[in-house]
């Protein structure tokens, strides 16, 4: 009996990279910018800033790659196997570390920030003759081998004669009756209702969480973008920031928080555990997408001053952190040259 | 009255001229015969014989005998009768041979059927300033009925019932029970060892001049569960004995035995000991002790939790088998050692964590090119030899028609179970599609009458 935990954890994501292209469609297709009724965090479409090149690559450093964590026994409930054992070579040993990074890039791909999309519009014909002939709707579905679920034609015959495009729901319950992914059910578990979904947060399951949104919606599905804001923002509360690190769910994060100018409690937690890069890298995110353009310092220290003096929400907090990290380098500096001195 | 009897028969001699028989009951009518004597001159004359009618009754009536005259040893002796070279060669020693019961059981001296106090004998004869008379208690109307129960229970041969926690492999036998941590021995208290029974056994030896003797051999098991544990043999004449002097042999020759993750062996293994063999599998967490019962109880003591092996051969050798999977276990290597021999890194692969590689052991130097043995780890430890493993039974295709049979007919509840943790998920019971138009199509769940208070 699959457990919950295994049917979307290992490995079975689609490809968002092929979404990347479909952007375009999506925003040429309307010009109102989707606000999200749930917690109006920003208006912007997210997914202009999400997809290039230059973000892309400051979310990954940011994220982080501890092989221990991405890897780690996630108790998926499987049957234990004994461990298997080989004798290898400094020449194989590096060929499997290869294989890894493989494997370690397809885990830690990030699922993307999409507006919420359009509902469904089109109707392919209207034949009032038709009416009455039963009183529930037709769906018809082409199960054709080989389709992309976005592209499958699902059409809708309504009780009252119009013939039309299934409406998102409908075909995501449809393509998962004919073809399934596993980790997904048929309809949306009650996990995922407010009540239920704040019991989970309270109990800091966030991964899990995540991980099942992933598997159950669409990444522009309303409730998807409902879910995963409501977690982040539950994170960004509560300061519990390290336990998505290295996951593949920190990169979206941050940058739901750049957008929401709500990043300053995660600065903080950069600065109180001495990451001066990664508090760099979120400063310069920042820059990048309220300006679009990388700030002219080069000195990372000066960068961060300057963040937390000019647009900075929480001031007082992040201007003592920073103090005491300068002091804590002061001390460690002089110490570290006094040993220098000591042993010349 | 044998008198009369032997009256009546002179009487016949006496007169040979009769031609009637006397019939000669033996029944008395309730008339009082006086004894004649033998050789008495009375010539009684056949009207007599005939209008009194005599009935001898032989009915010994003797105030002592056998009974009265030897002692309670010697008329046990009688009943349960086994001679002297009988109780040599162990005769009479079965289950439900007679026992002697001593009938001085719940009595006392001085106590008895009248219930009187005796001072001097069941009671101080002065008590305070006051001396003590003899006195008649009251009747103690269930003595008798009391004695006469405890009697009868006495010869029952009762089971000894023993809790499940306690019981070994069999009933209230020894093999599989514990009987404590070893005796101290100076210093050491032996803190955390427990001693299991192997095997228990009665052992005889024949020689010219003492004949056939028995002694108990005890074989036993004890250990810290933490590494430490010995096994040895004790022989002696008394059971108790014997397992004494086994538990103690054993806590001299502890052993430390290497564990992987302190649950499980380090890697699979062989090994056997005389006729028997050991192929012993490493398991992972919650496996359990799949193995023969002497090899549980060893690695209960040891603390090996998981752990897979199949003793072929003789499996009723206890002592074989227990010092075939110990040499097994202390000829394991480490992967420290590993490494060392073959010059390559130890790599440690789990499906749990998506085949990760974990180095393990690391040699001083590593070489570049591998040998045919280095290929597979089992290999190299078993020199070249690869466990020969069964085939599983019948194996079906999709194509045979009774597999088609049978998937025809299990089809109808294949998935079930997960049918009914879905419908609970959604609905909160288990509900047909029809439940919402005929609401009495309802599981009744079985409550239990409450009890009226």
């Amino acid at each position: 009996m699959a457990t919950r935990a295994v049917m979307f954890t290992i490995g079975k994501f689609r490809c968002f990279p092929i979404l990347k292209n479909r952007v375009a469609k999506f925003t040429s297709s309307s010009n109102l910018l989707n606000t999200s009724t749930f917690d109006p965090g920003y208006t912007r479409d997210p997914s202009e800033v999400f997809f290039k090149e230059n973000v892309q690559a400051l979310l990954d450093r940011l994220t982080g790659r501890d092989y221990e964590k991405v890897f780690q026994n996630r108790k998926l409930g499987q049957r234990l196997e004994p461990p298997k054992y080989e004798l290898l070579t400094q020449a194989e040993v590096d060929q499997v570390m290869v294989e890894m990074e493989v494997k370690l890039k397809k885990k830690l791909q990030m699922p993307p920030l999409l507006k919420e999309r359009e509902p469904v519009t089109k109707i392919l014909s209207k034949d009032a003759e038709l009416q009455g002939f039963d009183n529930c709707k037709y769906v018809f579905i082409d199960i054709s081998q080989g389709i992309n679920d976005r592209k499958r034609e699902v059409v809708v015959r309504d009780p009252n004669g119009v013939l039309r495009d299934a409406s998102w729901e409908e075909r995501q319950k449809m393509c998962q009756i004919y073809f399934p992914l596993p980790g997904r059910q048929i309809s949306m578990p009650k996990m995922f209702e407010e009540t239920h979904l704040q019991d989970c947060l309270d109990q800091g399951q966030y991964q899990f969480v995540l991980d099942r949104a992933c598997a159950q919606f669409e990444p522009d599905d309303p409730d998807y973008i409902r879910v995963t804001r409501k977690t982040y923002n539950c994170i960004d509360e509560n300061n519990k920031f390290s336990t998505l690190r290295s996951t593949r769910h920190f990169g979206p994060m941050v940058l739901h928080l750049v957008l929401c100018k709500r990043m300053d409690n995660l600065l903080f937690h950069f600065i109180t555990s001495k990451e001066v890069k990664a508090a760099a890298d979120l400063v310069r995110l920042f820059h990048l997408v309220w300006s679009d353009s990388s700030p002219s310092e080069l000195d990372e220290f000066q960068l961060i001053e300057n963040y937390i003096q000019g647009p900075a929400v929480k001031k007082p907090a992040l201007e003592l952190a920073w103090q005491t990290f300068l002091e804590i380098e002061k001390q460690r500096l002089e110490a570290l040259s006094q040993q220098n001195k000591a042993s010349n | 009255m044998a008198g009369l009897w032997n009256a009546a028969k002179c009487l016949l001699q006496l007169s040979p001229n009769y031609v009637c028989c006397l019939r000669m009951s033996l029944r008395p009518i309730g008339v009082t015969i006086q004894p004649i004597t033998l050789f008495s001159t009375v010539q009684s004359t056949p009207s007599i014989i005939s209008s009194k009618r005599f009935n001898p009754v032989v009915s010994a009536v003797r105030n002592t005998s056998f009974f009265n005259k030897l002692p309670a040893e010697s008329l046990w002796k009688g009943v349960t009768s086994v001679s002297n070279a009988g109780k040599k060669r162990g005769r009479g020693r079965a289950v439900g041979k007679k026992m002697a019961k001593n009938l001085n059981k719940g009595q006392v001296v001085g106590v008895g059927k009248t219930n009187m106090l005796w001072p001097g004998l069941n009671s101080p004869i002065i008590q305070g300033k006051e001396l003590i008379q003899q006195k008649k208690l009251p009747d103690d109307p269930d003595r008798e009925a009391k004695l006469l129960k405890l009697r009868d229970e006495m010869g029952a041969f009762r089971l000894l019932r023993l809790s499940p926690l306690e019981r070994g492999w069999s009933g209230p036998k020894l093999p599989g029970r514990s009987v404590g941590p070893p005796d101290p021995v100076g210093e050491d208290n032996f803190e955390g060892f427990d001693t299991i029974v192997l095997e228990f056994k009665i052992v005889c030896n024949m020689k010219g001049n003492l004949g056939r003797t028995r002694r108990t051999s005890a074989f036993v098991v004890t250990g810290n569960g933490n590494g430490l544990a010995g096994f040895a043999t004790g022989k002696a004449q008394m059971g108790m004995t014997a397992l004494r002097k086994a538990k103690n042999r054993a806590a001299q020759k502890l052993m430390y035995v290497e564990r992987y993750n302190e649950h499980t062996v380090l890697h699979d293994f062989f090994s056997a000991f005389g006729k028997t063999r050991v192929f012993v599998q490493k398991k992972p967490e919650g496996y359990g002790l799949v193995c023969h019962r002497a090899i549980r109880e060893i690695c209960k003591a040891i603390g090996i939790k998981d752990i897979y092996a199949k003793v072929e051969g003789s499996t009723k050798n206890v002592q074989h088998v227990a010092k075939a999977f110990m040499v097994g276990l202390l000829r394991q290597k480490t992967f420290e050692k590993i490494a060392e021999e073959t010059k390559l890194h130890v790599v440690e692969f789990r499906k749990e964590r998506d085949y990760f590689p974990q180095i393990m052991a690391k040699p001083s130097e590593v070489k570049t090119t591998k040998a045919i043995d280095d290929m597979d780890l089992n290999l190299h430890l078993n020199a070249g030899k690869v466990v020969s493993k069964r085939k599983k039974g019948f194996q079906p295709n999709e194509s045979d028609p009774s597999w088609k049979n049978h998937i025809s007919k299990t089809e109808r509840f294949r998935n079930r179970d997960q049918v009914r943790v879905n419908l609970l998920v959604e609905h909160g019971e288990v509900r047909s599609f029809l439940a919402d138009k005929y609401p009495e199509c309802r599981q009744v769940k079985f409550m239990k009458k409450m009890e009226e208070s």
